[in-house]
């Protein structure tokens, strides 16, 4: 078991490696001089456009820039944003907890909702309870998550009145965003839980313990979810990453001020290293998740350990 | 000749035409296909004409999807809207595959450092979660339609590379390679004749269901301003031009939405008929 975690943690190192590499090359990736390419929208003088190369560190030879990168890292020194000349660290530490906030309630939603209609789909199996669920499920799948939000509003804030239309602060602010945001996690979960219920169901230690005699909801939740939930841990892994993509659009449509809209904005203002220091931010997030989903597999089954 | 001689290739085909949330998800796509190529044919206005109608008019007989804030059809600005996201999800969906395809093929093919250098390439553009991939590509080479399809297409190349790298895998280690080996045929030659052949089902299957994706991306990516820029009718930027009125106008950003959902779920329902035909065990 240990040596299990403990591999697990180290090939984190190699991925961690990797993921600094890359974000720290975005800046070499654009196309001609990036220094010139970032303040063309401004029109700046060649001067300005030395002053950013310098500023960036653009002059030096390569590896002196990476060591140079990987330094600031280790120190949190992510740099700091080209137009408000604020810390890139304290930017992220400002916007993330909106954002960690809003994606955890909807995975925690997406689980909930999911793991309950797919069981549901998958007990009333070929019924016309399962089709509606699947058919609510290839919908929730299919559906643009802005296009939900927008049709939300269009319900709730504008035609009902019950619900703000964007903002932060109450709970009540909450709620659509994270309706939005784990409609379409949901959907996937659901029908992943119920493909997997349904393959369990037909086991023989199913038909052995309704045998026994033991009562059909004691069958289901006892013996045959535990067993269809190993392969949707890994997808809520996989999902809370969809998810915290999902963050951009969502934060954009509610008007939330979060790490997914400054991004955005960075993006728009070519103000890279905001950009980059989300980046990867986004990306260790992502990996300790993953690595989170597979140490609690190695709990849940005890086959992947020995593996 | 009995059903026993039909090719495999038919045989999917029967599988596939007996499924028949499939076949009407085809249809739908047929349709959706055909009012893209012939959108100047069937649009009732030109989709960039303002003033055709009444500013953010309702939907009425001469506009029935009605009309946007600069009285432009919004019918006209749906249907050419779907020849824009069409295309663009295809041409990102041939990007990524064609890329995808030769990096796995030649990754499993070669094998030794190859394989790490792809692989271990394709694991860091995975750790980039969602969107954030196409969001950092955009970043660096501007908002724009073409970059914005270059994007996607690039943050879904390591699913083609994983797929067809794991069948080559076990493709090449069928007798008829050895033997095509030992009688001195070339490994491109071996490759695409004998190798090739094995991921084809697989590679299809995901360009089916990787165009409902781009179709999603690209679209979130002009919502968010970063894709088409206005006035280019498109789905995605409809939705974000209209929901600047979405109290006054239900209409603007409804029915551009709706495009994207329809055309989104036939890809997908469509996909999954094909994956159950081509090969029901697979679990893309």
């Amino acid at each position: 078991m240990w040596q299990y975690i403990f591999r697990r943690v180290l090939v984190c190192i190699p991925v961690l490696f990797g993921i600094t590499l890359l974000v720290f090359g975005m800046v070499h990736l654009i196309p001609g001089d990036p220094a010139a390419t970032i303040l063309a929208q401004s029109g700046a003088k060649p001067e300005a456009v030395a002053t950013l190369r310098t500023q960036l560190g653009l002059d030096l030879p390569l590896t002196q820039q990476y060591a140079n990168y990987m330094r600031g890292l280790l120190r949190g020194d992510l740099g700091s944003s080209l137009f408000t000349y604020r810390p890139v660290t304290e930017i992220i530490g400002q916007n993330m907890r909106s954002t960690l906030a809003l994606a955890l309630d909807a995975i925690l939603l997406a689980i909930v909702l999911g793991v309950t209609l797919g069981v549901l789909a998958a007990v009333f199996h070929d019924s016309w309870s399962d089709n509606l669920l699947m058919s609510l499920a290839v919908i929730g799948v299919s559906m643009p998550s802005f296009w939900l939000a927008l049709l939300l509003i269009l319900l709730f804030s504008v035609g009902l009145g019950w619900l703000p239309s964007g903002g932060e602060g109450t709970w009540k602010h909450m709620i659509l965003p994270t309706l939005v945001l784990g409609f379409n996690a949901a959907a996937v979960i659901a029908r992943l839980v119920r493909s997997s219920m349904l393959e369990v169901l037909r086991q023989e230690y199913i038909v052995t313990a309704r045998a026994k005699g033991l009562t059909e909801t004691i069958v289901i939740v006892r013996h045959a979810l535990r067993n269809s939930l190993i392969p949707v841990v890994t997808v809520i892994g996989l999902q809370f990453g969809f998810l915290f993509g999902g963050t951009v659009v969502t934060e954009t449509v509610f008007a939330r001020q979060g790490l997914g809209r400054v991004a955005v904005d960075a993006i728009l203002y070519k103000d890279l290293p905001v950009v980059q220091g989300i980046v990867l931010f986004v990306a260790v997030i992502y990996m300790l998740v993953n690595l989170v989903v597979d140490l609690c597999y190695a709990f849940i089954d005890p086959r992947i350990r020995y593996g | 000749m009995g059903n026993h001689a039909a090719s495999p290739a038919r045989q999917a085909w029967q599988r596939l035409t007996s499924k028949r949330m499939a076949m009407v998800a085809l249809a739908v796509l047929i349709v959706l296909v055909l009012l893209a190529v012939f959108a100047p044919l069937v649009s009732p206005y030109d989709p960039l004409e303002m003033g055709t109608g009444p500013g953010l008019g309702g939907p009425e007989r001469a506009h029935l999807f009605g009309t946007d804030l600069f009285g432009r059809d919004v019918l006209s600005r749906v249907i050419y809207g779907g020849r824009v996201s069409l295309a663009v999800a295809f041409a990102a969906v041939l990007f990524s595959s064609i890329v995808g395809v030769i990096l796995g093929l030649a990754a499993g093919y070669y094998g030794k450092w190859l394989d790490t250098v792809v692989m271990r390439a394709m694991d860091m553009l995975l750790a980039f979660p969602g969107i954030f991939l196409a969001l950092a590509i955009v970043s660096l080479l501007g908002p724009g339609l073409n970059n914005a399809v270059l994007a996607v297409g690039i943050s879904a190349i390591p699913t083609y590379t994983r797929t067809v790298r794991g069948c080559v895998l076990s493709a090449k280690e069928n007798l008829y390679v050895d033997a095509a080996h030992a009688v001195g045929v070339p490994d491109s030659r071996i490759m695409i004749r004998h190798v090739l052949p094995n991921v084809i089902a697989p590679v299809i299957i995901l360009m089916t269901l990787g165009v409902a994706w781009a179709i999603l991306n690209i679209c979130s990516l002009s919502f968010l301003g970063l894709g088409t820029q206005p006035p280019t009718p498109e789905w995605g930027t409809m939705l974000y031009e209209g929901r600047g009125y979405l109290r006054e106008a239900w209409w603007v950003t409804t029915f551009p939405g709706l495009a994207i959902m329809v055309t989104v779920m036939a890809v997908n329902r469509f996909g999954d008929g094909l994956r159950d035909a081509l090969d029901p065990r697979l679990k893309i």
